[in-house]
């Protein structure tokens, strides 16, 4: 009930003007003592008025100690750092002065045992009926939790960074670590391999059959160490992040076919059929072209490996916005709990671990990796004794007026990340009707590695807009993009314009006359960048 | 007359290794184990066809070796050709880019050994 529903209750009962007024004030004081923030009423020279009870109990007073001391003297004489407080320079002064309203944070308020806490406080003008300001409300509370939880949070923070820090620190000693031994084993192996090869050669004179197996044994086995060390400076460099693999445009068909032709005599010589089936509308991908093939090259010779009549099928495929590569074979097959571990490195499950078949095990860890490079993946599905099923899936590209011949054609006029890869079929070609190359693609996490290899005219960019910001801003911070013309497609403001007034913003919903106009004026703005595409 | 190989290798075996390898392609050899041993050879008069380094020396590596030589005008126009167990393809790339005429990687095939020192020496 409000103070002047109250009053009027009390009218309505009859109450003389005297009770009502006493127990307006009654009411007025019960809301004062009910809140837990110190409420106190400071005059013109700052001198207390009032005060309540949680004022009293948080600076340490007795009831009715307070009325009329000096609040800044009292409470307020000394700044956190230990100096005094000037009272020229007290906030709490100047607005009991002028009725100014402050609300301050960073302070202490001094308690009447000569202790502390941080305090939080402001200030509201106390106004006569003329207008004129008689001094101020101050209400204040003790923040020191608020603190603590702050410094609390703010220490775990830290703590966190510190960790995170230290891990990639230690990831990258251990990749440092691995490269250099793989290096340094590489020495010895030499003189190994070498010598064993001398012998093997007639260099060391004629030897009886039963040294030429034993050197040869000596050789496979070196052979199988120097694959090793390989296979662990590849997974070392990957896992070092250096070898950052370029992306281009590729015609997944023509790489795949190309590795399954250098298997055609592997599988031949075993008697397994090995078929390349094409299903494919568009064969272009976003890829890496010796990554991709090295891990078809392990997807297939490990099928060929492991399987010992049927067949090795590879198909090729699109899947909304990405191709996927089919390898399937008719092997014995990976059991269902040893699955998830043949990504691992240093794992071969199951027969092949214990009949020894070879390999390092570590094929399919790299070659998971490497998909994840190129922003796809390398799953499995298999059922004992049934065969298995890799699928390599790819980043989809749609492309319009270029080249993609290995990757080797000219630059793109635009390149258009986005999240929905269906729709570009249009936009390349409302591009290319303006006579510019057009390729898009939907992972946005390539975006800035395509960006930088294919050095698109303009970099173009339809996602969603909590992400846009991001994008935009990795390519403006990168020296050798920041110059690039940029498009933004969006339907709300998403921040971007803000920081980089000079990207071009295409609205939505809009045909091709918005889009040319749109590429006309970042034409106009950089000409040269479209006029060399 | 047979071409003389100069090998600088710290590495004891695989000095004796290709040194083997490369007698037994019909090529002479003068094998030494840091760039010390290979400028004292040369202050003695001896006259080689190429210089075969391997990269990680003690003392001065071989790309140090192989900038001295290519700075020294008796010795410019022959080629010199690095060794190393580095089988990265940007190793290739960035040992050939500092100037080096060719580039074999360890471990190295004993059957084709000679006959690629021979194709840098025609």
């Amino acid at each position: 009930m409000t103070a002047k529903a109250q009053r009027a209750a009390l009218k309505a009962t009859g109450a003389t003007r005297a009770q009502r007024e006493q127990s307006t004030t009654a009411w007025f004081r019960s809301l004062l003592e009910s809140t837990g923030e110190g409420i106190c009423g400071l005059d013109l020279e700052g001198r207390v008025t009032f005060v309540n009870r949680a004022a009293t109990d948080l600076l340490g007073y007795e009831r009715g100690q307070m009325q009329g001391i000096d609040l800044h003297d009292a409470c307020h004489h000394t700044r956190a750092d230990g100096t005094p407080y000037p009272r020229a320079a007290c906030p709490i002064l100047r607005a009991s002065r002028t009725g100014a309203g402050v609300r301050i944070d960073t302070e202490l308020f001094w308690k009447r045992d000569g202790t502390s806490f941080p305090v939080e406080y402001s200030s509201h003008a106390i106004v006569d009926l003329g207008g004129a300001t008689r001094g101020i409300v101050l209400t204040f509370t003790d923040i020191s939790d608020r603190r603590r939880q702050g410094q609390a949070a703010e220490d775990l923070n830290r703590a966190l960074m510190a960790t995170k820090a230290e891990l990639e620190r230690a990831n990258l000693l251990k990749s440092d670590f691995l490269a250099t031994m793989s290096h340094e084993l590489r020495t010895p192996l030499n003189a190994i391999m070498g010598f064993a090869g001398l012998m093997r050669n007639g260099l060391a004179g004629e030897m009886n059959e039963t040294a030429k197996d034993y050197l040869e044994r000596i050789d496979r086995n070196a052979e199988v160490l120097l694959a090793l060390l390989s296979d662990v400076l590849d997974l070392s460099r990957i896992e070092a992040d250096r070898m950052s693999l370029s992306i281009h445009v590729l015609d997944v068909m023509a790489v795949v076919g190309e590795v399954v032709e250098n298997m055609r005599s592997l599988a031949d010589h075993k008697g397994l059929v090995l078929e390349l089936r094409d299903f494919t509308s568009d064969p272009n991908v976003l890829a890496n072209e010796r990554a991709v093939s090295q891990v078809v090259t392990n997807l297939l010779s490990n099928a060929i490996k492991f399987t010992e009549s049927g067949s090795v099928i590879v198909q090729v495929k699109r899947d909304g916005s990405r191709a996927v590569i089919d390898v399937v074979d008719t092997g014995p097959g990976i059991a269902a709990e040893e699955q998830e571990l043949v990504f691992e490195a240093f794992r071969q499950v199951g027969a092949h671990a214990r009949t020894g078949t070879g390999g390092t095990g570590l094929g399919l860890a790299i070659s998971q990796r490497l998909a994840r490079e190129l922003g796809g993946d390398l799953r499995m599905t298999s059922d004992l004794g049934m065969g298995s099923h890799f699928s390599l899936e790819l980043v989809a590209a749609s492309v319009n007026g270029i080249s993609t011949d290995k990757g080797t054609g000219p630059a793109p006029s635009v390149l258009w990340a986005t999240s929905d890869l269906a729709s570009t079929q249009r936009l390349g070609e409302w591009v290319g009707a303006l006579g510019l190359g057009f390729v898009g693609f939907a992972a946005p996490g390539l975006l800035v590695r395509a960006a930088l290899e294919m050095r698109p005219a303009v970099i173009a960019m339809d996602l969603p807009p909590n992400v846009v910001a991001a994008f935009v801003a990795e390519i403006k911070e990168n020296p050798l993009l920041a110059a690039r013309p940029m498009l933004v497609v969006s339907g709300d403001g998403a921040g971007v314009w803000d920081v980089y007034p000079d990207v071009r913003r295409l609205s939505r919903p809009f045909g091709p006359e918005e889009l040319h106009s749109c590429l006309g004026d970042l034409r106009s703005v950089a000409g040269p960048a479209i006029a060399e595409a | 007359m047979k071409a003389l190989i100069c090998l600088v290798e710290d590495y004891a075996d695989n000095r004796v290794l290709v040194s083997a390898l490369l007698t037994a392609g019909g090529l002479d050899v003068e094998a030494v184990g840091d760039g010390e041993s290979l400028f004292r050879l040369l202050e003695a008069g001896i006259q080689p066809d190429l210089f075969l380094l391997d990269l990680s020396l003690p003392g001065e590596d071989g790309t140090t070796l192989m900038r001295r030589l290519k700075a020294d005008e008796r010795w410019r126009g022959r080629p010199v050709v690095a060794l190393t167990a580095h089988a990265i393809k940007a190793d290739v790339d960035w040992a050939l880019a500092q100037g080096f005429d060719g580039y074999i990687t360890k471990p190295v095939d004993v059957a084709t050994f000679a006959t690629t020192i021979r194709r840098f020496l025609s």
